[in-house]
């Protein structure tokens, strides 16, 4: 491996590193930016079912009035009987039960005020408004994040099989790693991006690790099949990938600003884990494929020096085949190349000239004796 | 192909894929001059809370009420009620909630035990989303999503308490009269199969307990005489009863003759209540039979709650989704010519086969989520863009010199081993995923549909289309945009 490769893996290896280490610090000092409120004050406003399909916005414009600048969701709670409620719930940390219950007193005295005006559209009925607190006990099955960190560890082993099958166990080593890599990055940036989390978190983690998965797949095959060209990112592929998908979550995410903030978080965590994905397949993978096809051709190098028949070369013999190795790598600069030759030359010039004449004629010679033992096998198979 | 037939299969493919997406996405409209309403298949799906909203509604202990029937009261019942936080407390001695002018310790543990209890149900039941909270430390709210049918009952049958036991007649039976004996001793677990229409809860028992129904069931009344039976007191039953209510009742003929017990509870397309007894009577055996000691109010239908969620969300998602199915297909025929109306037909049959897949499959099965439209996205981007990487080898190919069959040819067989591996891994990937609880559970069936429509589409459907459309295209060179050197030459 070059040593600009190797360069290039450090540099991407410590940032990625710094990504993943910030976001475990943020992490356990803050934790996620939870859009699901564990502690909310609830404030519930009753009213008649006539109000609620005939008037609700007048309803809703007169409480947010009262309720002003503050963060809330509401809720507009159809029941089958003759009431229909509004609920608007706070997070208890910005909004206490005390306040919500001033809020509370206002909005009982504004409709108390409008429901006996006798001009108003709402007069004659009833509206009425109270408080509560909620904790929360249980909102996903439990063992949730237990079971979807299994599944996505067994979702890179099964990756690692599969590739390592297909191609060589460097690859699948490759394949999982990106199976990880784009899990804990989403993760990372979503920790460290602040985006209001939920349940689907997880939709978008897993989301993650299999595009990163796809992209390197993508990649490994463009290796496979085009060998004549020394590029082996599917560069193309992978940025379409990126960027329909990236339209399509604008788009949803769109959706989400004039419906329902849930929906733009979700598109926002499936933009982050796009782009991730798109920077596993696109930059790290490739450059995390240098040091494991060096260490590929090292194995393989060292497979084929452990033939039975190289047994029976000397070591003499072997400091020859090391002199040739030496010439057949490219060096990058001319003044890596001079290096280099001159390294060799250093090297012949440390052995002693007599043992290199014997070291020629031995050469020569086993190289008879193996001739010689394979004309004797040929005879013996006559 | 001969050019007549190729036209002929194209007329009937175009004439089937538009049917088919009109039956899946045309939009809802009433039929003139009757009641009856056309509804696409893309409406009919069950949604999870965030997309379709929920239903929710409150527990509230006996002696418990809120502020409102507080006000409804009359001076003098006031008198007996405390407040706390939002709510007001009796204090009357038959409720137990206060010991002395505090509420009492034991009434507090018990509603935290049933807050926990009854969350476990809900949590069995398997949604994509719930949320069970403590509201004001003495009442409990339920939120589930709204494409359960069942919700009205789920939510009234999941607030049973009291102890789990086996009566016959109406009299605890002999095997559990005694000081230690417990419901788990006869019973190991409850599970729901389906059997010629008809979904069963069947009954495990112990040793013990096939002991004990061996002796019983000679005594049972049948079916028949249950159903016949005038008076029900003469039907001699073994029931399942949680508290006061009778769960379920074993009949004799329910009984098999190697004593295993099957109570027939609905028919297979009411499963989804069969599965929630189920799941009632599972999660109160696996707290050991006991339940909790807290007797909440029943809940009335007109209690329950529908959180809608804004009505247009999902008509907006559904728009946003055709705009990046017509941007795709606007590419892909820029870029590719007529082999990009070939990813038309291709993308048109994804979207059709997964949105009718999604709605006949996911009816009382799984809800779809915000991940469904994660992977529906996936796989049809995925669908194009593979696509894409075939023209691109045909092209390839063509630049070679070869004549344009050999280069579709050779495109494609490039590039089948490329596309069969992206689609094995994703396929792996959610069969693994599977592992996951709730909306990743329900994520990656989702997931599966799609990649093996997108695997069929690209692997199978769309070289089909493709060898049609060619066999009948006139210029082979224009059909792919392709140019030769001699034209350029000349």
């Amino acid at each position: 491996m070059s040593k600009n490769m190797l360069k290039k893996t450090k540099l991407w290896s410590i940032l990625v590193g710094i990504v993943l280490v910030a976001a475990l610090v943020v992490g356990i000092v803050f934790g996620f930016n939870n859009a699901n409120v564990d502690n909310r004050t609830a404030l519930t406003v009753t009213m008649d079912r006539y109000v609620y399909n005939a008037d609700l916005d007048d309803v809703k414009a007169e409480c947010e009035n009262v309720i002003g600048n503050v963060d809330y969701e509401v809720v507009e709670g159809s029941m089958s009987g003759n009431v229909g409620e509004l609920v608007y719930f706070f997070d208890a940390d910005e909004v206490s039960f005390e306040q919500a219950t001033a809020m509370k007193d206002a909005i009982n005295t504004k409709f108390s005020e409008r429901v006996n005006a006798e001009d108003d559209k709402l007069f004659g009925f009833e509206i009425s408004a109270t408080v509560n607190g909620e904790t929360l006990v249980d909102s996903v099955a439990k063992g949730y994040t237990l079971r979807g960190a299994i599944a996505i560890v067994v979702v890179a082993v099964l990756a690692f099989a599969y590739v390592a099958i297909r191609y060589n166990v460097f690859k699948g080593i490759l394949a999982c790693a990106s199976v990880l890599l784009g899990v804990l990055l989403t993760t990372a940036v979503a920790v460290l991006t602040r985006i209001p989390v939920a349940n689907s978190l997880l939709y978008a983690i897993a989301f993650g690790g299999l595009l990163s998965l796809v992209n390197v797949v993508m990649n490994l095959a463009k290796e496979k099949t085009e060998t004549e060209t020394c590029c082996n990112v599917a560069t193309k592929e992978i940025s379409a990938l990126a960027i329909c998908l990236g339209v399509a979550f604008v788009l949803v995410g769109v959706v989400g600003i004039i419906t329902n903030m849930a929906i733009l978080w979700f598109a926002l965590l499936c933009l982050v884990a796009t782009a991730v994905a798109a920077f596993v397949g696109l930059i790290y993978a490739p450059i995390l494929n240098s040091p494991l096809e060096a260490i590929a051709a090292e194995q393989a190098e060292a497979r084929s020096t452990d033939y039975k028949g190289a047994k029976k070369t000397s070591t003499k013999e072997k400091k020859v085949f090391v002199k040739e190795e030496v010439k057949a790598e490219e060096p990058e600069t001319v003044e890596e190349a001079k290096e280099e030759t001159t390294e060799s030359v250093v090297e012949e010039t440390t052995e002693e000239p007599v043992e290199e004449v014997e070291e020629i004629e031995e050469t020569e010679t086993t190289e008879e004796t193996v001739e010689t033992e394979e004309e004797t096998a040929e005879e013996t198979e006559n | 192909m001969g050019k007549k037939k190729s036209m002929a299969l194209m007329i009937l493919l175009t004439i089937v894929i538009v049917v088919l997406c009109a039956l899946t996405v045309f939009p809802a409209f009433s039929v003139p001059k009757t009641v009856v309403k056309w509804n696409p298949a893309v409406l009919q799906y069950d949604l999870g809370t965030d997309l379709g909203g929920s239903y929710y509604t409150y527990y509230y202990p006996q002696g418990v009420i809120t502020e409102t029937e507080y006000e409804a009261l009359d001076d003098e019942k006031k008198e007996s009620y405390s407040s706390h936080k939002g709510l007001y407390l009796s204090d009357e001695d038959k409720y137990n909630i206060f010991a002395g002018d505090e509420v009492s310790a034991d009434f507090t543990a018990e509603l935290q035990k049933a807050a926990k209890a009854i969350a476990n149900r809900f949590a069995e039941c398997g949604y994509s989303d719930y949320r069970v909270s403590v509201v004001d430390d003495f009442a409990i709210s339920v939120e589930i999503p709204s494409s359960d049918v069942n919700a009205a009952t789920a939510m009234s049958r999941f607030a049973l308490t009291g102890e789990m036991t086996l009566k016959k007649g109406g009299e605890v039976i002999e095997q559990l009269k005694g000081k230690d004996a417990k419901v788990t001793d006869l019973i190991k677990g409850f599970s729901v199969k389906t059997q010629y229409d008809v979904a069963y809860v069947q009954v495990e028992l112990t040793r013990a307990g096939k002991e004990m129904i061996k002796d019983i069931k000679g005594s049972l009344s049948s079916s028949t005489d249950a159903q016949n039976a005038t008076d029900q007191s003469s039907v001699t039953s073994l029931d399942v009863v949680v508290g006061d209510t009778a769960m379920l009742q074993i009949l004799s003929d329910y009984v098999s003759s190697n004593n295993v017990i099957k109570v027939p509870l609905a028919y297979d397309k009411d499963k989804d209540y069969v599965d929630m007894v189920a799941v009632l009577l599972k999660t109160i055996l696996n707290e050991g039979g006991n339940g909790f000691d807290i007797q909440f109010r029943t809940i009335l239908d007109g209690e329950i709650r529908s959180n809608k969620v804004n009505e247009n969300t999902l008509t907006a998602i559904y728009i946003a989704l055709a705009v990046v199915i017509v941007a795709l297909i606007v590419a892909s025929i820029v870029k590719m010519g007529r082999f990009g109306v070939v990813n038309t037909y291709t993308t048109l049959s994804y979207l059709i086969i997964t949105g009718l897949c999604f709605a006949f499959i996911s009816k009382g099965v799984f809800e779809i989520t915000l991940g469904s439209i994660l992977v529906f996205v996936m796989g049809l981007v995925l669908t194009t863009v593979l696509n894409v990487r075939v023209y691109d080898a045909i092209k390839k190919e063509f630049a070679l010199g070869k004549t344009v069959e050999s280069s579709v040819k050779g495109g494609y067989n490039k590039t089948l081993w490329s596309v069969i591996d992206v689609y094995a891994v994703l396929l792996l990937g959610a069969l693994a995923l599977l592992i996951g609880a709730a909306g990743l559970q329900t994520m990656a069936l989702q997931a599966l549909i799609c990649i093996v429509t997108g695997a069929f589409c690209n692997l199978l459907w769309g070289r089909a289309i493709n060898f049609t459309f060619l066999s009948a295209s006139k210029n082979k060179y224009q059909y792919f945009r392709f140019v030769r050197e001699d034209d350029d030459d000349e």
